[in-house]
């Protein structure tokens, strides 16, 4: 009777652990999938004001998926809310390459541009020694 | 909320072309209905330029002035710049009276003789045949002796228990910008259509120009370590009745967020836009 149900009881436990491996495979084959996971979990983060582990997450989601403008975007605005704004702008740049119609990257550049510019005008007018 | 989708720029000649476009356009527009967005408000910190950490305290001394017009350039500035620090900055402003550096107006040169002085200089330079040096220039370099004279300074510091000292030059004149100004506006024609209509007219207008350089003096050492040269302009017309002070005041209140953030981090506040 046992070596009767045996096929029955094989079958689930030997898809299961197919799944399981492919699961695996998968989330190592899938960085993009793995770089929009790291973008949500930045925005997440973001929202309740800590930029830095925002920041430290789409650096990684970049690292995944360099093709990912939306984390570039992200990043370039924790870089301008960090005040870096040499490695916002290049960041901007570089999403607004990847996706040039993207009505809310342009929007977040121009915004950006407009305080970037106020910014090296005011250094610039105060002539410092 | 969702992204809205941008024109394509697609178009096919034929039917199946149109079709393919269509189509295009429906997965784009698709996609970016999918786009999540999270609007964050963002506060852009620009730190001070000068390292104040060392000084608890701050003497906004005196000022060198240059002006044609009927102000206390040296005594507002001062008072100015003190109530600004009192509010904006974490120094502790010292309240004290310093001997004011100087007026170098050029009624105040004529009638102190200094301008016969310059003139005795000049026809010495050109009989000596040395490179002679414009009014101005020699102003700027009596100023420049005493805003450098650092045993002076030493002095004021030790006197003050060593603050970061503030001096500086100002200069402060009214001059006449009347002349022909653009004047473009649209009116329509016969058929309603509007049309832009340009025009040059005679305006009478005043300039007024605020030159600043704060000198940022070490109170122990008496050493200036540090220099900003801001200049300002406000122009009105005739009609404007704008006194010499009130535009003095505006133009101060434009150069001051830019002093403030020599000595204190300032922030941008804003909003962008995060995309998941």
């Amino acid at each position: 009777m046992s070596s009767s149900k045996r096929p029955f009881t094989t079958v689930p436990a030997l898809l299961a652990f197919l799944l399981a491996g492919a699961t695996a495979v998968g989330s190592e084959e899938k960085p993009v999938e793995r770089s929009r996971e790291q973008v949500a979990f930045g925005i997440e983060v973001a929202q309740l004001g800590l930029w830095k582990e925002a920041t430290y997450r789409w650096e990684k989601a970049v690292g995944l998926d360099p093709e990912n403008a939306r984390a570039r975007n992200n990043l370039a605005v924790a870089y301008e809310q960090m005040g870096d704004f040499d490695r916002a702008n290049q960041e901007y740049e570089r999403a607004l390459e990847l996706e040039p119609n993207n009505i809310y990257i342009r929007q977040n550049y121009e915004l950006f541009r407009e305080a970037y510019e106020r910014k090296k005008r005011t250094d610039r007018r105060s002539g410092s020694n | 909320m969702s992204e809205k989708s941008a024109p394509t720029g697609g178009r096919g000649r034929t039917e199946m072309g149109r079709g393919l476009s269509a189509a295009a356009a429906y997965v784009l527009a698709v996609s970016a209905a999918c786009t999540s967005y999270y609007e964050v408000p963002i506060e852009v910190p620009i730190s001070a330029k000068l390292d104040v950490e060392k000084y608890n305290r701050i003497l906004v001394a005196s000022f060198t002035t240059q002006s044609n017009e009927n102000i206390d350039l040296d005594a507002e500035t001062v008072r100015l710049l003190r109530n600004q620090l009192r509010t904006r900055s974490a120094l502790q402003v010292l309240d004290a009276d310093i001997e004011p550096l100087g007026d170098f107006s050029e009624k105040t040169l004529e009638q102190s003789g200094m301008l016969d002085k310059f003139k005795e200089i000049e026809e010495q330079a050109k009989a000596e045949g040395e490179e002679q040096i414009s009014r101005q220039e020699w102003v700027d370099l009596e100023q420049d002796k005493i805003l450098e004279d650092e045993e002076f300074w030493r002095e004021v510091g030790e006197e003050y228990q060593n603050p970061l000292i503030v001096a500086g030059k100002l200069a402060f004149t009214s001059e006449s910008r009347s002349g022909l100004v653009r004047n473009d506006r649209y009116t329509r024609d016969a058929f309603n259509r509007p049309q832009l209509v340009r025009s040059n007219t005679f305006q009478e207008r005043t300039g007024f120009v605020l030159n600043a350089e704060f000198y940022f003096i070490d109170g122990e050492t008496g050493r200036s370590i540090h220099r900003e040269r801001f200049t300002e302009e406000v122009i009105y017309g005739r009609d404007e009745q704008t006194s010499a002070l009130s535009s003095y005041f505006e133009l101060m209140d434009r150069l001051l967020p830019n002093f403030l953030s020599i000595l204190s981090p300032q922030t941008f506040r804003g909003t962008r836009i995060l995309l998941k």
